[in-house]
């Protein structure tokens, strides 16, 4: 079973992870990606930037959606907060 | 060899599109990022355009042995946007279209119109789900042109 110890140690190492900071003026560390993934409009794909944030859903506990969060001096609206169901939450960004 | 009337249509709309440049009447700069039926595009690259040619229905210019058809050929014209910190980008292109499409809408080639007329067609903005940051609008366009009977050229 996955306990809070290991993922401070997945999420809080050092080696990986972001600092977070949210408008409600919380600070959370997590792995940040800035991939992209292809969307489809009008029979168009449009290869679109998705950054997310995944870190301790219990980190995250007063983030809502529409909170803005900065990362690496980038001020992202957090559009989704998705939880995986294993105490890792994968919050879904938006420039 | 002449061109098909449908391909100097098409050309004419692709080359009306690159006007949108961010200046005077246009608000949006799509930056030449207007093409002939590309079907993917980059975010980086946006905002752009994609021009479809459709269907075209023909119908006899009389009811007797006409040698001449009218056709009315559906265009649509896909416009891509980074929505931002507002959902406002992709109207605003939708309206750059039009105003692009109302400076001659007889899309006149060297003097010469292409087209008999335009109207307007079917409108729409896009913004799905897993759309992520980008959002998309379709400009329906209606070209009536006229051909001679099996004769794409003129």
């Amino acid at each position: 079973m996955i306990g809070d110890d290991d993922l401070d140690a997945i999420f809080a190492s050092g080696d990986f992870d972001e600092e977070a900071t949210f408008s409600n003026g919380l600070i959370v560390r997590g792995w940040f990606t800035d991939g992209s993934d292809a969307t489809v409009m009008y029979n168009v794909a449009i290869e679109a930037n998705k950054p997310s944030l995944i870190c301790k859903t219990d980190d995250i506990a007063s983030v809502r959606s529409r909170m803005t969060v900065t990362i690496r001096s980038v001020v992202y609206t957090a559009e989704r907060i998705e939880k995986t169901g294993t105490g890792v939450s994968v919050v879904h960004l938006k420039t | 060899m002449a061109d098909s009337k449908r391909q100097k249509i098409v050309d004419a709309v692709i080359a009306r599109m690159k006007l949108i440049n961010g200046a005077g009447s246009y608000t949006t700069d799509v930056n030449d990022h207007v093409e002939d039926s590309r079907t993917n595009w980059q975010e980086d690259e946006l905002p752009a355009i994609s021009v479809f040619d459709g269907d075209a229905a023909s119908n006899l210019t009389s009811p007797a042995e006409a040698k001449s058809d009218v056709h009315e050929m559906s265009i649509l014209i896909k416009g891509f946007t980074v929505q931002g910190t507002t959902a406002a980008a992709c109207r605003t292109l939708m309206k750059d279209i039009l105003t692009a499409i109302r400076q001659d809408t007889k899309w006149i080639v060297s003097g010469v119109p292409t087209a008999m007329q335009t109207r307007p067609g079917r409108e729409a903005i896009s913004r799905e789900k897993d759309s992520f940051e980008v959002e998309g609008c379709e400009v329906e366009i209606i070209v009536q042109y006229i051909t001679q009977k099996f004769n794409a050229e003129s």
